[in-house]
Protein backbone atom coordinates (compact mmCIF):
# COMPACT_ATOMS: atom_id res chain seq x y z
CA UNK A 1 0.00 0.00 0.00
CA UNK A 2 2.73 2.21 0.84
CA UNK A 3 3.17 3.05 -3.11
CA UNK A 4 0.11 5.50 -3.36
CA UNK A 5 1.49 7.22 0.13
CA UNK A 6 4.05 8.57 -0.73
CA UNK A 7 4.20 12.13 0.85
CA UNK A 8 4.33 14.78 -1.80
CA UNK A 9 3.48 17.72 0.39
CA UNK A 10 3.84 16.96 4.30
CA UNK A 11 1.26 18.90 6.66
CA UNK A 12 3.04 21.19 8.92
CA UNK A 13 1.00 19.09 11.46
CA UNK A 14 2.53 16.09 10.18
CA UNK A 15 6.23 17.41 10.08
CA UNK A 16 5.76 18.27 13.86
CA UNK A 17 4.39 15.19 14.65
CA UNK A 18 7.94 12.86 13.48
CA UNK A 19 9.87 15.65 15.23
CA UNK A 20 7.68 14.30 18.21
CA UNK A 21 8.03 10.96 17.42
CA UNK A 22 11.88 11.72 16.73
CA UNK A 23 12.94 13.41 20.42
CA UNK A 24 11.41 9.97 22.05
CA UNK A 25 13.67 7.75 20.11
CA UNK A 26 15.15 5.19 23.04
CA UNK A 27 12.71 6.35 26.06
CA UNK A 28 11.58 3.72 28.17
CA UNK A 29 8.04 5.14 28.43
CA UNK A 30 7.12 3.00 31.14
CA UNK A 31 9.51 4.10 33.30
CA UNK A 32 7.82 6.92 34.01
CA UNK A 33 4.68 5.15 35.47
CA UNK A 34 5.17 4.14 39.04
CA UNK A 35 5.31 0.16 39.97
CA UNK A 36 2.92 0.57 42.08
CA UNK A 37 0.07 1.43 39.91
CA UNK A 38 0.57 -2.07 37.70
CA UNK A 39 -0.77 -3.85 40.94
CA UNK A 40 -4.27 -5.08 40.56
CA UNK A 41 -6.47 -5.52 43.35
CA UNK A 42 -9.28 -8.35 42.72
CA UNK A 43 -11.58 -6.60 44.73
CA UNK A 44 -11.50 -3.07 42.85
CA UNK A 45 -11.89 -4.99 40.02
CA UNK A 46 -15.28 -7.13 41.08
CA UNK A 47 -16.33 -3.74 42.31
CA UNK A 48 -16.14 -2.48 38.72
CA UNK A 49 -17.56 -5.55 37.14
CA UNK A 50 -20.74 -5.29 39.87
CA UNK A 51 -21.37 -1.55 39.32
CA UNK A 52 -21.32 -2.80 35.28
CA UNK A 53 -23.41 -5.75 35.55
CA UNK A 54 -25.94 -3.86 37.87
CA UNK A 55 -26.49 -1.24 35.34
CA UNK A 56 -26.61 -3.80 32.48
CA UNK A 57 -29.47 -5.80 34.17
CA UNK A 58 -30.95 -3.11 36.35
CA UNK A 59 -32.03 -1.43 32.90
CA UNK A 60 -32.90 -4.38 31.30
CA UNK A 61 -35.07 -5.09 34.45
CA UNK A 62 -36.59 -1.82 34.60
CA UNK A 63 -37.60 -1.87 30.58
CA UNK A 64 -39.64 -4.37 31.32
CA UNK A 65 -41.06 -3.84 34.90
CA UNK A 66 -41.99 -0.60 33.50
CA UNK A 67 -42.91 -1.07 30.06
CA UNK A 68 -43.29 2.49 29.00
CA UNK A 69 -42.53 2.90 25.26
CA UNK A 70 -40.93 5.97 25.53
CA UNK A 71 -38.73 4.72 28.28
CA UNK A 72 -37.29 1.35 25.73
CA UNK A 73 -34.57 4.28 23.75
CA UNK A 74 -33.17 5.82 27.57
CA UNK A 75 -33.21 2.45 29.09
CA UNK A 76 -31.69 0.95 26.19
CA UNK A 77 -29.15 3.55 26.44
CA UNK A 78 -28.28 2.66 29.91
CA UNK A 79 -28.13 -0.94 29.49
CA UNK A 80 -25.67 -0.33 26.56
CA UNK A 81 -23.09 1.85 28.81
CA UNK A 82 -23.73 -1.17 31.25
CA UNK A 83 -22.74 -3.21 28.34
CA UNK A 84 -19.81 -1.45 27.38
CA UNK A 85 -18.81 -1.56 31.07
CA UNK A 86 -18.85 -5.36 30.86
CA UNK A 87 -16.19 -5.17 27.69
CA UNK A 88 -14.07 -2.33 29.38
CA UNK A 89 -14.18 -5.17 32.73
CA UNK A 90 -13.19 -7.54 29.56
CA UNK A 91 -10.79 -5.60 28.37
CA UNK A 92 -9.01 -5.93 31.59
CA UNK A 93 -8.97 -9.76 31.75
CA UNK A 94 -7.37 -9.52 28.19
CA UNK A 95 -4.55 -7.49 29.25
CA UNK A 96 -4.06 -9.76 32.33
CA UNK A 97 -5.02 -6.33 35.25
CA UNK A 98 -8.24 -7.38 36.44
CA UNK A 99 -5.78 -10.27 38.13
CA UNK A 100 -2.99 -12.00 38.45
CA UNK A 101 -4.58 -15.62 37.72
CA UNK A 102 -4.85 -15.80 34.01
CA UNK A 103 -7.53 -18.90 34.10
CA UNK A 104 -9.90 -16.20 36.60
CA UNK A 105 -9.28 -13.23 33.38
CA UNK A 106 -9.55 -15.78 30.84
CA UNK A 107 -13.36 -16.98 32.88
CA UNK A 108 -14.62 -13.73 33.87
CA UNK A 109 -13.14 -12.41 30.33
CA UNK A 110 -15.64 -14.58 28.41
CA UNK A 111 -18.40 -14.19 30.66
CA UNK A 112 -18.36 -10.11 29.99
CA UNK A 113 -18.41 -10.17 26.97
CA UNK A 114 -21.24 -13.02 26.19
CA UNK A 115 -23.79 -10.13 26.21
CA UNK A 116 -22.10 -9.14 22.65
CA UNK A 117 -21.93 -12.91 21.67
CA UNK A 118 -17.92 -11.86 21.12
CA UNK A 119 -15.51 -14.31 21.84
CA UNK A 120 -13.20 -13.16 24.09
CA UNK A 121 -9.80 -14.74 23.17
CA UNK A 122 -10.58 -13.71 19.34
CA UNK A 123 -11.38 -10.45 20.65
CA UNK A 124 -8.23 -10.48 22.90
CA UNK A 125 -5.66 -11.53 20.25
CA UNK A 126 -7.18 -8.80 17.39
CA UNK A 127 -6.86 -5.85 20.26
CA UNK A 128 -3.37 -7.34 21.37
CA UNK A 129 -2.69 -6.46 17.20
CA UNK A 130 -3.89 -3.33 17.86
CA UNK A 131 -1.75 -2.23 20.46
CA UNK A 132 1.25 -3.91 18.47
CA UNK A 133 0.46 -2.01 15.60
CA UNK A 134 -1.01 1.43 17.02
CA UNK A 135 -1.75 3.87 14.08
CA UNK A 136 0.39 1.27 11.50
CA UNK A 137 -1.44 2.65 8.14
CA UNK A 138 -0.54 -1.07 6.81
CA UNK A 139 -0.95 -3.01 10.03
CA UNK A 140 -3.27 -1.18 12.63
CA UNK A 141 -6.79 -3.66 13.17
CA UNK A 142 -8.73 -1.00 14.27
CA UNK A 143 -10.24 2.35 12.26
CA UNK A 144 -6.92 2.24 10.00
CA UNK A 145 -8.36 4.57 6.87
CA UNK A 146 -7.01 4.52 3.29
CA UNK A 147 -5.97 6.32 0.33
CA UNK A 148 -8.90 7.31 -1.49
CA UNK A 149 -7.73 5.80 -4.61
CA UNK A 150 -7.41 2.83 -3.23
CA UNK A 151 -11.30 3.08 -2.07
CA UNK A 152 -12.17 4.29 -5.75
CA UNK A 153 -11.06 0.32 -6.99
CA UNK A 154 -12.63 -1.54 -3.67
CA UNK A 155 -15.79 -3.79 -4.70
CA UNK A 156 -19.35 -1.50 -4.24
CA UNK A 157 -19.73 -3.66 -1.18
CA UNK A 158 -16.80 -2.88 0.66
CA UNK A 159 -17.02 0.90 -0.61
CA UNK A 160 -20.32 0.91 0.97
CA UNK A 161 -18.89 -0.91 4.62
CA UNK A 162 -15.92 1.73 4.62
CA UNK A 163 -17.73 5.03 4.18
CA UNK A 164 -20.90 4.28 6.26
CA UNK A 165 -18.95 3.46 9.12
CA UNK A 166 -17.10 6.35 8.86
CA UNK A 167 -20.22 8.83 8.79
CA UNK A 168 -23.50 7.69 9.37
CA UNK A 169 -23.01 4.65 10.44
CA UNK A 170 -20.35 4.81 13.08
CA UNK A 171 -21.99 2.81 15.01
CA UNK A 172 -21.61 -0.21 13.05
CA UNK A 173 -17.68 0.42 12.83
CA UNK A 174 -17.19 -2.17 16.04
CA UNK A 175 -20.17 -4.65 14.32
CA UNK A 176 -18.17 -4.85 11.33
CA UNK A 177 -14.96 -5.69 13.61
CA UNK A 178 -16.84 -8.55 15.29
CA UNK A 179 -17.88 -9.72 11.82
CA UNK A 180 -14.54 -9.37 10.35
CA UNK A 181 -12.45 -11.01 12.94
CA UNK A 182 -14.64 -11.96 16.05
CA UNK A 183 -16.35 -14.65 13.99
CA UNK A 184 -13.56 -15.66 11.38
CA UNK A 185 -10.39 -17.90 13.18
CA UNK A 186 -8.55 -17.41 9.82
CA UNK A 187 -8.48 -13.73 9.96
CA UNK A 188 -5.18 -14.58 12.44
CA UNK A 189 -1.63 -15.51 11.28
CA UNK A 190 -1.02 -17.80 14.43
CA UNK A 191 -1.92 -21.33 14.66
CA UNK A 192 -2.68 -21.02 18.39
CA UNK A 193 -4.84 -17.55 18.41
CA UNK A 194 -6.96 -19.16 15.27
CA UNK A 195 -6.85 -22.42 17.82
CA UNK A 196 -8.17 -19.65 20.67
CA UNK A 197 -10.62 -18.24 18.93
CA UNK A 198 -12.39 -21.21 17.91
CA UNK A 199 -12.53 -22.30 21.73
CA UNK A 200 -13.93 -18.86 22.51
CA UNK A 201 -16.29 -19.20 19.50
CA UNK A 202 -17.83 -22.26 21.01
CA UNK A 203 -18.33 -20.94 24.38
CA UNK A 204 -20.12 -18.44 23.03
CA UNK A 205 -22.08 -20.44 20.87
CA UNK A 206 -23.49 -22.68 23.91
CA UNK A 207 -23.56 -19.79 26.95
CA UNK A 208 -24.77 -17.24 24.29
CA UNK A 209 -27.02 -19.78 22.58
CA UNK A 210 -29.14 -20.85 25.48
CA UNK A 211 -28.95 -17.80 27.05
CA UNK A 212 -30.55 -16.48 24.18
CA UNK A 213 -33.24 -19.60 23.99
CA UNK A 214 -34.19 -18.84 27.55
CA UNK A 215 -34.56 -15.37 26.79
CA UNK A 216 -36.94 -16.03 23.79
CA UNK A 217 -38.89 -19.02 25.19
CA UNK A 218 -39.69 -16.66 28.73
CA UNK A 219 -39.75 -13.40 26.80
CA UNK A 220 -41.25 -14.44 22.74
CA UNK A 221 -39.46 -12.48 20.42
CA UNK A 222 -40.56 -8.90 21.31
CA UNK A 223 -38.26 -9.74 24.49
CA UNK A 224 -35.39 -11.14 22.66
CA UNK A 225 -35.29 -7.77 20.65
CA UNK A 226 -35.86 -5.23 23.94
CA UNK A 227 -33.65 -7.04 26.25
CA UNK A 228 -30.91 -8.14 24.00
CA UNK A 229 -30.44 -6.98 20.72
CA UNK A 230 -31.57 -3.04 21.84
CA UNK A 231 -28.49 -3.70 24.67
CA UNK A 232 -26.13 -5.12 22.33
CA UNK A 233 -26.87 -2.21 19.81
CA UNK A 234 -26.34 0.13 21.93
CA UNK A 235 -23.56 -1.38 23.34
CA UNK A 236 -21.98 -1.12 20.05
CA UNK A 237 -22.80 2.26 19.66
CA UNK A 238 -20.23 3.35 22.95
CA UNK A 239 -17.80 0.62 21.73
CA UNK A 240 -17.23 2.73 18.00
CA UNK A 241 -17.69 5.95 19.11
CA UNK A 242 -15.13 5.73 21.79
CA UNK A 243 -12.56 3.54 20.15
CA UNK A 244 -13.06 5.81 16.99
CA UNK A 245 -12.20 8.53 19.31
CA UNK A 246 -9.58 7.44 21.04
CA UNK A 247 -6.31 7.76 17.98
CA UNK A 248 -8.78 9.67 15.37
CA UNK A 249 -8.04 13.41 14.46
CA UNK A 250 -7.56 15.75 12.01
CA UNK A 251 -3.92 16.24 12.87
CA UNK A 252 -3.27 12.50 14.57
CA UNK A 253 -1.63 10.62 11.81
CA UNK A 254 -1.54 6.87 10.81
CA UNK A 255 1.90 6.12 9.38
CA UNK A 256 3.77 4.56 6.81
CA UNK A 257 6.28 1.83 8.53
CA UNK A 258 9.29 4.31 7.50
CA UNK A 259 7.54 6.98 9.82
CA UNK A 260 6.17 4.57 12.52
CA UNK A 261 7.73 3.78 15.79
CA UNK A 262 7.03 1.99 18.73
CA UNK A 263 7.46 4.79 21.23
CA UNK A 264 5.13 7.03 19.06
CA UNK A 265 2.58 5.05 18.95
CA UNK A 266 2.21 4.19 22.33
CA UNK A 267 2.37 7.93 23.05
CA UNK A 268 1.64 10.33 20.56
CA UNK A 269 -1.31 9.14 18.40
CA UNK A 270 -4.02 8.98 21.11
CA UNK A 271 -5.99 11.20 23.12
CA UNK A 272 -6.83 11.37 26.37
CA UNK A 273 -11.13 12.50 27.03
CA UNK A 274 -11.98 13.99 30.33
CA UNK A 275 -15.58 12.67 30.61
CA UNK A 276 -18.27 13.58 33.89
CA UNK A 277 -17.13 11.77 37.06
CA UNK A 278 -19.45 9.33 36.95
CA UNK A 279 -19.31 7.97 33.11
CA UNK A 280 -15.41 7.74 34.03
CA UNK A 281 -16.53 5.37 36.57
CA UNK A 282 -19.26 3.38 34.38
CA UNK A 283 -16.84 3.29 31.80
CA UNK A 284 -13.55 2.29 33.97
CA UNK A 285 -11.36 5.04 32.77
CA UNK A 286 -11.54 3.47 29.45
CA UNK A 287 -10.98 7.28 27.82
CA UNK A 288 -7.51 7.49 30.06
CA UNK A 289 -6.25 5.61 27.05
CA UNK A 290 -2.07 6.70 26.71
CA UNK A 291 -1.32 5.07 29.79
CA UNK A 292 -3.35 1.92 29.08
CA UNK A 293 -1.16 2.36 25.89
CA UNK A 294 1.86 2.70 27.47
CA UNK A 295 1.08 0.46 30.45
CA UNK A 296 -1.73 -1.68 29.38
CA UNK A 297 -0.76 -3.75 32.39
CA UNK A 298 -1.96 -0.99 34.54
CA UNK A 299 -5.76 -1.31 36.13
CA UNK A 300 -8.75 0.72 35.35
CA UNK A 301 -8.46 2.55 38.81
CA UNK A 302 -5.02 3.61 38.62
CA UNK A 303 -5.30 4.89 35.07
CA UNK A 304 -5.80 8.46 36.51
CA UNK A 305 -2.71 8.49 38.34
CA UNK A 306 -0.83 6.91 35.69
CA UNK A 307 -1.82 9.96 33.11
CA UNK A 308 -0.72 11.82 36.02
CA UNK A 309 2.39 10.60 35.83
CA UNK A 310 2.93 10.48 32.22
CA UNK A 311 2.05 14.38 32.16
CA UNK A 312 4.85 14.70 34.62
CA UNK A 313 7.40 12.86 32.40
CA UNK A 314 5.91 14.12 28.85
CA UNK A 315 3.85 17.49 29.39
CA UNK A 316 4.64 18.19 25.35
CA UNK A 317 3.33 14.84 24.21
CA UNK A 318 0.34 14.11 25.41
CA UNK A 319 -3.18 15.14 24.21
CA UNK A 320 -6.04 15.42 27.31
CA UNK A 321 -9.30 17.02 25.70
CA UNK A 322 -12.57 17.29 26.83
CA UNK A 323 -15.26 14.82 25.30
CA UNK A 324 -17.89 16.71 22.86
CA UNK A 325 -20.19 16.05 19.96
CA UNK A 326 -18.19 18.59 17.80
CA UNK A 327 -15.06 16.28 18.29
CA UNK A 328 -17.03 13.53 17.37
CA UNK A 329 -18.09 15.53 14.22
CA UNK A 330 -14.89 16.61 13.40
CA UNK A 331 -13.74 13.25 12.94
CA UNK A 332 -16.93 12.43 11.24
CA UNK A 333 -16.84 14.93 8.91
CA UNK A 334 -12.67 15.33 8.16
CA UNK A 335 -10.74 11.58 9.11
CA UNK A 336 -12.92 9.18 6.21
CA UNK A 337 -9.47 8.98 4.03
CA UNK A 338 -5.71 8.64 4.22
CA UNK A 339 -4.21 11.68 2.79
CA UNK A 340 -0.91 10.67 0.63
CA UNK A 341 0.35 14.60 -0.24
CA UNK A 342 -0.35 15.39 3.65
CA UNK A 343 0.34 12.47 5.63
CA UNK A 344 -3.04 13.34 7.57
CA UNK A 345 -6.38 12.73 5.97
CA UNK A 346 -8.15 14.46 2.70
CA UNK A 347 -9.05 17.90 3.28
CA UNK A 348 -11.98 17.10 0.80
CA UNK A 349 -13.94 14.57 1.49
CA UNK A 350 -15.91 12.21 -1.20
CA UNK A 351 -14.05 14.09 -3.68
CA UNK A 352 -13.94 12.43 -7.27
CA UNK A 353 -10.36 11.11 -7.62
CA UNK A 354 -8.88 9.77 -11.30
CA UNK A 355 -8.49 6.21 -10.54
CA UNK A 356 -4.50 5.83 -11.15
CA UNK A 357 -3.56 3.77 -14.11
CA UNK A 358 -3.64 -0.49 -14.16
CA UNK A 359 -0.09 -0.61 -13.82
CA UNK A 360 -0.36 0.82 -10.45
CA UNK A 361 -3.26 -0.91 -9.03
CA UNK B 1 -10.58 -31.46 0.00
CA UNK B 2 -13.43 -31.58 -3.04
CA UNK B 3 -10.50 -31.18 -4.80
CA UNK B 4 -9.80 -27.60 -4.31
CA UNK B 5 -6.98 -25.99 -5.22
CA UNK B 6 -5.41 -25.50 -1.83
CA UNK B 7 -2.91 -23.10 -0.24
CA UNK B 8 0.62 -25.12 0.04
CA UNK B 9 1.56 -25.15 3.67
CA UNK B 10 5.10 -25.18 4.89
CA UNK B 11 6.79 -28.25 7.17
CA UNK B 12 9.41 -27.73 9.66
CA UNK B 13 11.48 -24.53 10.22
CA UNK B 14 11.23 -21.45 7.81
CA UNK B 15 13.77 -20.84 5.92
CA UNK B 16 14.38 -18.46 2.78
CA UNK B 17 14.34 -21.54 0.38
CA UNK B 18 11.71 -22.74 1.72
CA UNK B 19 9.80 -19.51 1.55
CA UNK B 20 10.68 -18.88 -2.04
CA UNK B 21 9.31 -22.02 -2.72
CA UNK B 22 6.02 -21.70 -1.25
CA UNK B 23 5.68 -18.33 -2.96
CA UNK B 24 6.74 -19.74 -6.57
CA UNK B 25 4.04 -22.39 -5.59
CA UNK B 26 1.18 -20.11 -4.63
CA UNK B 27 1.36 -17.66 -7.86
CA UNK B 28 1.55 -20.52 -9.92
CA UNK B 29 -1.87 -21.43 -8.33
CA UNK B 30 -3.05 -18.00 -8.35
CA UNK B 31 -2.58 -17.57 -11.84
CA UNK B 32 -2.88 -20.91 -12.88
CA UNK B 33 0.22 -21.78 -14.39
CA UNK B 34 2.56 -24.17 -14.13
CA UNK B 35 5.59 -23.63 -11.41
CA UNK B 36 8.24 -24.18 -13.56
CA UNK B 37 6.88 -21.15 -15.68
CA UNK B 38 7.65 -18.97 -12.78
CA UNK B 39 10.45 -16.52 -12.78
CA UNK B 40 11.23 -15.12 -9.54
CA UNK B 41 12.76 -12.08 -10.97
CA UNK B 42 9.84 -11.04 -12.38
CA UNK B 43 6.79 -8.60 -10.98
CA UNK B 44 3.78 -9.68 -9.71
CA UNK B 45 1.96 -7.64 -11.68
CA UNK B 46 3.43 -8.69 -14.59
CA UNK B 47 1.79 -12.45 -14.40
CA UNK B 48 -1.79 -10.82 -14.27
CA UNK B 49 -2.17 -10.91 -10.23
CA UNK B 50 -4.92 -8.32 -9.58
CA UNK B 51 -4.66 -6.09 -6.39
CA UNK B 52 -7.46 -8.35 -5.12
CA UNK B 53 -5.46 -11.59 -5.47
CA UNK B 54 -2.41 -9.95 -4.15
CA UNK B 55 -4.04 -9.33 -1.00
CA UNK B 56 -5.36 -12.74 -0.62
CA UNK B 57 -1.34 -13.94 -1.21
CA UNK B 58 -0.41 -11.51 1.68
CA UNK B 59 -3.73 -13.04 3.93
CA UNK B 60 -2.08 -16.30 3.29
CA UNK B 61 1.22 -15.11 3.64
CA UNK B 62 0.92 -14.10 7.15
CA UNK B 63 -0.56 -17.81 8.42
CA UNK B 64 3.26 -18.71 7.04
CA UNK B 65 4.99 -16.50 8.48
CA UNK B 66 3.24 -16.04 11.50
CA UNK B 67 2.31 -12.62 11.73
CA UNK B 68 0.47 -9.24 10.29
CA UNK B 69 1.30 -8.38 7.01
CA UNK B 70 0.27 -5.39 5.26
CA UNK B 71 -2.18 -6.30 2.27
CA UNK B 72 -0.16 -4.20 -0.07
CA UNK B 73 3.49 -6.26 0.77
CA UNK B 74 3.38 -7.40 -2.56
CA UNK B 75 3.07 -3.96 -4.21
CA UNK B 76 6.23 -3.07 -1.61
CA UNK B 77 8.33 -5.95 -3.07
CA UNK B 78 7.39 -6.65 -6.82
CA UNK B 79 9.32 -10.38 -7.41
CA UNK B 80 9.28 -12.95 -5.36
CA UNK B 81 13.26 -12.47 -5.03
CA UNK B 82 12.52 -9.02 -3.76
CA UNK B 83 9.87 -10.15 -1.10
CA UNK B 84 11.65 -13.32 -0.25
CA UNK B 85 14.69 -11.48 0.71
CA UNK B 86 12.56 -8.75 2.52
CA UNK B 87 10.98 -12.00 5.06
CA UNK B 88 14.45 -13.17 5.79
CA UNK B 89 15.67 -9.70 7.00
CA UNK B 90 12.06 -8.76 8.73
CA UNK B 91 12.02 -12.39 10.23
CA UNK B 92 15.73 -13.68 10.57
CA UNK B 93 15.80 -16.34 8.89
CA UNK B 94 18.43 -18.57 7.84
CA UNK B 95 19.85 -18.58 3.57
CA UNK B 96 19.47 -22.40 3.59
Amino acid sequence: MTKFVTLTDPDPRFTEFIEKSNTLEGAKLAAAIPKEYVQPSLARGLLGLAASLSVYVGAIVAMAVLDRWYLVVPLAILAGLGGWGLHCIAHECGHGSFSRNRRLNFVIGHLTLVHLLYPFHAWRHVHNLHHAHTNSLELDTDWAPIPEAVYHRMALRDRMIYISVRTWAVWGGTIHHWLQSGLRPSYFPKREMRRDARRSMAFVAVVGGAYLATLTYFTGWQGLLLYFVAPWFATHVWFSITTLMHHSAEDIPYLTSEHWTRNASKLLVTTDFVYPRWLLFLTHNISLHTAHHVSPAVPFYHLGKAQAALLQAYPEMMRVEKASARKLWNILRNCRFYDPVSGLYSTRPMRRVVPQQKESA
Amino acid sequence: MFGRNRTATIDGPLTHEKLRSWLIAELARMVKIDQAQVDTAKPFQAYGLDSRAAVQVSGALEKVVERRLSPGILFDHETIDELADHLVGELQLERG
